[in-house]
């Protein structure tokens, strides 16, 4: 086992390098990081030939791309095209923030995906089976940004009839948090509406793969023999075949972890939460290419990392992976 | 399937009575003439070509069909409308501001804060995101049947380079990249932003299209055709392509669904298609600031969206059940 994870490591370096050539040859081509500055009235020359002189843009790209990586791992991504400003520690607190949603949203998203594609599977075309399907189609055709206006618009709403606060609509935190448990519950009065809106994308997927993953599984030999043999019908279920039908799901979670992190893009736009997504669309609105690689670069480390895991947990729960 | 069965009796019927006249235990052998009638009758059962049957099958589908009679009456509407619209897209009618949804003076989706028909400025919305979308699921769908069947033919390089950008698109947070190209290069031309979109989406199809010519060049029905003489191109897309047509047509059909959610949050997030070509997320952008007294800014414009893609979903899993039945999700 550990041999099969160290060789998962190892692999995962050539695929960071790779993700790191392309990330800043395709951000470069594409965006002339002085074009939008240029077109600026208020930005006089001498500026420019500083920013010039200081990010050596008068070199060939890929002599660029050497500083680049030099700046990104001896100095935290260095600093922004504008301002001069460092970016990590901008990033690294975002970073925390949007940390928080996206794995609490895949968290949620998991455990009712996986019960309702269970329960589903059991009870085919019954009435909650139609339901849950329903649920799913709903979530593949929902714009996630208009599903969590909605959620603002219906809780705002309640506020203003009843008087009381069940969720929060915007930001991260009251102006006066408190401290320990009171902090944690103000937290997730602000967080839950945002972790709704991500996981319901999530949990349409899951869902609808959970099910037919459960299905297949269900009519195999072994849980008929697991079953013939007399065990009780929850332990056939929970033992036998929802655990070899959880393996697919721990690959499609790895996958959809991207697109988490995109949901939480939108998600955190729609709420003002000042985590990466925001600090994204930040730099994208300034038209500003070292936030933009800097945000690339982290996210596409960190979907790695989660495909790393994928991989370690596939490995530990179908043996015939890690002996291959 | 049934009806296939039910159809076909008569002529087994038939057969069975003829080969075994005396049979015993058989229903009494009917008279020679009346026999013969039936017989003939049995024969003349005409051959259904492929397309007969899977019309045959979608045409069951029933939730499919209702959603494919939606998704037309939409997209004609929307399409067209210049003509079909009560008002202009960007007419303005002070007298009548901020009005909730009613029947009168067709403001079914009420109007805006300085009078905009709601109902036009979504239906003009609409039509720019449907021709997007349908552009996205033609060029995507295009792009990724020839590099997915090249590459899955010859294999070599540029399976390999194929492989390799897949693998990276599945590194990196779609969304982002997406946003990325559309900031820089988008313009907020709607066929920039399409084109943008179908440059990032035609790796799905290329996959899919390339597992299937991995699987299919193995196969006699190839051997054959390159025995017989036929050249590379003549087997890849005359022998080949015609049996690839079911996941292909299925997968540009849900992409035409993901590019209208792309394009509409691209657009939301003011990335994407820019005044004064409408936009439904646009739209939707446009009246969130106004959306705890006037709901319906958000709700209408999202409910369009929504609606279409229920719609196209349903028609894709209509589709992919006609076109391939054993494959069909239990």
């Amino acid at each position: 086992m550990v041999t099969f994870i160290l060789r998962r490591l190892l692999f995962s370096i050539p695929v960071i390098v790779l993700a790191s050539v392309v990330i800043f040859f395709g951000v470069s081509s594409v965006g002339d990081p002085l074009g939008e500055l240029r077109t600026r009235p208020n930005v006089s020359q001498v500026t420019l030939d500083n920013i010039v002189e200081r990010k050596a843009l008068d070199q060939p790209l890929p002599a660029q791309y050497l500083l680049w990586v030099q700046e990104a791992t001896t100095n935290r991504f260095g600093t922004t095209l504008l301002g001069d400003r460092p970016i990590w520690p901008d990033l690294r607190r975002a970073l925390w923030f949007t940390l928080q949603l996206v794995i609490a949203a895949e968290v949620l998203a998991l455990i009712i995906g996986i019960g309702l594609g269970v329960l589903s599977a059991k009870r085919q075309y019954s009435v909650f089976d139609y339901a849950t399907t329903t649920i799913s189609f709903l979530g593949y055709s929902i714009p996630i940004f208009w599903f969590a206006l909605i959620l603002q618009v219906i809780f705002t709403n309640i506020y203003r009839a009843t008087g009381t606060r069940i969720f929060y609509t915007a930001g991260l935190s009251s102006t006066n948090p408190g401290t320990g448990l009171e902090f944690f519950i103000d937290r997730l009065q602000h967080l839950a509406l945002p972790i709704i809106a991500l996981a319901y994308i999530s949990l349409a997927l899951y869902s609808r793969y959970m099910r037919s993953s459960m299905l297949e599984v269900i009519n195999a030999d072994y849980v008929r023999t697991a079953r013939a043999k007399g065990l009780r019908e929850t332990l056939v279920t929970r033992k036998h075949a929802m655990r070899n039908a959880l393996i697919p799901i721990v690959t499609l979670a790895a996958l959809n972890f991207g697109a988490l992190i995109g949901g939480a893009i939108v998600t955190e736009a729609v709420f003002s939460i000042p985590g990466m997504g925001s600090y994204f669309i930040r730099a994208l609105t300034a038209r500003d290419v070292y936030p933009i690689m800097a945000f690339l670069m982290i996210t596409t480390i960190f979907i790695i990392i989660a495909n790393l895991v994928a991989d370690i947990l596939y490995g530990y729960l179908d043996p015939r992976i890690r002996n291959e | 399937m049934s009806e296939e069965i039910r159809e076909r009796t008569p002529r087994d019927a038939a057969v069975e009575g003829h080969s075994q006249p005396g049979g015993s235990g058989g229903p009494p052998p009917p008279a020679d003439s009346e026999l013969d009638a039936t017989y003939r009758e049995g024969l003349r059962i005409e051959a259904r070509s492929q397309w007969q049957l899977f019309r045959r099958r979608f045409v069951t589908h029933k939730l499919a069909m209702v959603s494919l009679f939606i998704l037309l009456i939409i997209c004609g509407a929307a399409l067209f409308a210049d003509r079909v619209a009560p008002y202009g897209f960007e007419q303005i009618d002070l007298g009548n501001r901020s009005k909730a949804p009613t029947l009168e003076d067709n403001h079914f989706f009420g109007t805006d804060k300085i009078g905009r028909d709601y109902f036009s400025r979504v239906l003009y919305g609409t039509g720019t995101s449907v021709r997007v979308a349908f552009f996205v699921a033609f060029l995507s769908t295009a792009i990724g049947t020839v590099v997915g069947a090249l590459a899955g033919y010859y294999r070599g390089w540029l399976d390999n380079v194929l492989m390799r950008f897949v693998d990276f698109l599945l590194a990196v947070p779609f969304l982002a990249v997406l946003l990325v190209a559309a900031a820089f290069l988008g313009r907020g031309s709607p066929y920039r932003v399409a084109t943008i979109i179908a440059l990032l989406l035609w790796t799905t199809i290329a996959r899919i299209v390339r597992g299937q010519y991995l699987s299919l060049r193995e196969k006699e029905f190839v051997e054959a055709a390159r025995a017989s003489g036929a050249s590379d191109a003549r087997i890849i897309f005359r022998h080949m392509l015609p049996n690839t047509f079911s996941p292909i047509i299925v997968n540009a059909t849900l992409t035409v669904a993901l590019a209208i959610l792309l394009e509409a949050t691209l657009s939301f997030l003011g990335f994407g298609i820019q005044p004064p070509t409408p936009a439904l997320g646009k739209l939707i952008d446009d009246g969130k600031g106004a959306m705890l007294t006037d709901w319906w800014l958000v709700t209408m414009p999202g409910l369009m969206i929504v609606t279409i893609c229920l719609c196209i979903n349903f028609i894709g899993d209509g589709l992919r059940d006609a076109l391939d039945p054993t494959q069909s999700e239990r």
